[in-house]
């Protein structure tokens, strides 16, 4: 196959990837619930289970994942300052840490011995995408656990689901019977809540200074999103069985496509932190929105809803919840206490 | 005989820079010959034919002369 025609094979997978990216963006200035990563990921599965000739889609959101994940990770980094982190209180370096083994732990017994999920790659996946960001995550941890497409599916569904239960519930139910300080609040909703945009739709609803503390909590989550992504193949590797395992050799790309995409976030963060170039982080903005968004999209786009709807799937998105209630309950415990 | 379509999969993302889309082009190479690679990668058996173009596929995006899928 002859690399013109690949591209013209891409051309419709990118097109509507970015499509759905921009109208995400657009979307996104009308209301703070309206997040844009949110849409374009949305609209992805939604395409994608609406359209029956699929091989359109292969190719072009084949590529978008290829190049848009290495270059969105950095791009994500540039908007990483982790002068900002220096201003945290200590104990919410600690409780980060802590609530991502609690997801873990919940998630993986609930599905294990609660609902008799043995599928080890969903549980982690869960875990993973909870404890750091969402789709972003899943999207990222794929190759880690050779997650297949429905896997990925089910686990971006649960993030949805859990995220619109767990922003209501923050503001609705947890705030309005614990009466939190602006600062707890926000300590709150960027400790526990699974994706930024579903942080920003939360604390939002106190104040826009909320908003702000909440989003630099939530993205010292997000920069351990490849030390996770590690744990999650260890994890995946010591307890599943010969036939779930990894390969050594697709292990070893795993790897190194770890590596390569960490130094590449991490590498962003810092330049746009210790730099001259952090004056441009905030213009870098919205190339980062509408790239990582395609990004999104391109995975969405991958999903097909039909083939998803089975019991497992529910269970898999209780334990999801269970696993955010248990980590909503301990932290709000220790901000009580600590800040 | 013992299906390797998976284990052919996973040589040819783990030998591209660019896995997805060497694993889109195997898909379409073989979706081209009327050959769904999805409903076969897990099935506990396989014809001997198949597993050949399947092979055959992969050599292609590779450029490759042969594989080791041991």
């Amino acid at each position: 196959m002859k690399n013109k025609n690949i591209i013209l094979l891409a051309v419709p997978g990118i097109i509507i990837a970015f499509s759905l990216s921009y109208l995400g963006n657009i979307l996104s200035k009308y209301h703070p619930l309206l997040d844009g990563f949110f849409i374009a990921f949305i609209g992805g599965i939604i395409v994608s289970t609406l359209i029956r000739k699929k091989t359109l889609l292969w190719t072009g959101t084949a590529l978008c994942k290829d190049i848009l994940i290495p270059v969105g990770l950095f791009l994500y980094g540039t908007q990483i300052n982790w002068l900002k982190w220096a201003k945290l209180d200590a104990p919410i370096f600690f409780i980060s840490i802590i609530n991502i083994f609690l997801y873990f732990i919940v998630i993986f017994l609930c599905n294990r011995y609660l609902f008799g999920i043995n599928n080890n790659k969903l549980s982690f996946l869960n875990s993973g995408a909870n404890s750091i960001c969402g789709v972003s995550a899943t999207a990222v941890y794929i190759p880690f656990v050779d997650a297949d497409e429905e896997e990925t599916t089910a686990t971006l569904l649960t993030i949805v689901i859990t995220g619109l239960i767990s922003v209501f519930s923050t503001w609705y139910i947890i705030q309005n019977i614990a009466i939190l300080s602006s600062n707890q609040y926000a300590a709150l909703c960027g400790l526990t809540l699974n994706q930024t945009g579903a942080v920003k739709a939360a604390a939002s609803f106190m104040s826009k200074e909320t908003v702000g503390l909440a989003t630099t909590i939530k993205f010292f989550r997000t920069s351990l999103i490849i030390p996770v992504a590690f744990l999650i193949m260890f994890l995946n590797q010591k307890n599943t069985g010969s036939s779930g395992k990894m390969s050594s050799q697709l292990r070893r790309s795993a790897i190194n496509y770890g590596v390569f995409i960490g130094i590449l976030f991490f590498g962003g963060s810092l330049l746009f932190t210790f730099t001259p170039l952090s004056s441009y982080a905030k213009p870098i903005s919205p190339l980062f929105k509408i790239l990582f968004g395609s990004t999104l999209a391109s995975v969405g786009l991958l999903c097909d809803l039909r083939k998803i709807l089975k019991k497992e799937i529910i269970f898999n998105t209780i334990s999801s919840v269970i696993g955010w209630i248990v980590v909503a309950v301990i932290t709000l415990l220790c901000i009580k206490i600590y800040l | 005989m013992a299906n390797n379509v998976k284990k052919i999969i996973d040589y040819v993302k783990a030998r591209s820079f660019l896995k997805n889309l060497s694993e889109a082009r195997l898909k379409m190479t073989l979706m081209n010959q009327g050959i769904n690679l999805d409903s076969i990668k897990d099935s506990p058996s396989i014809d001997p034919e198949l597993e050949k173009k399947v092979i055959d596929a992969a050599k292609e995006i590779l450029k490759v002369d042969r594989i080791d899928i041991s």
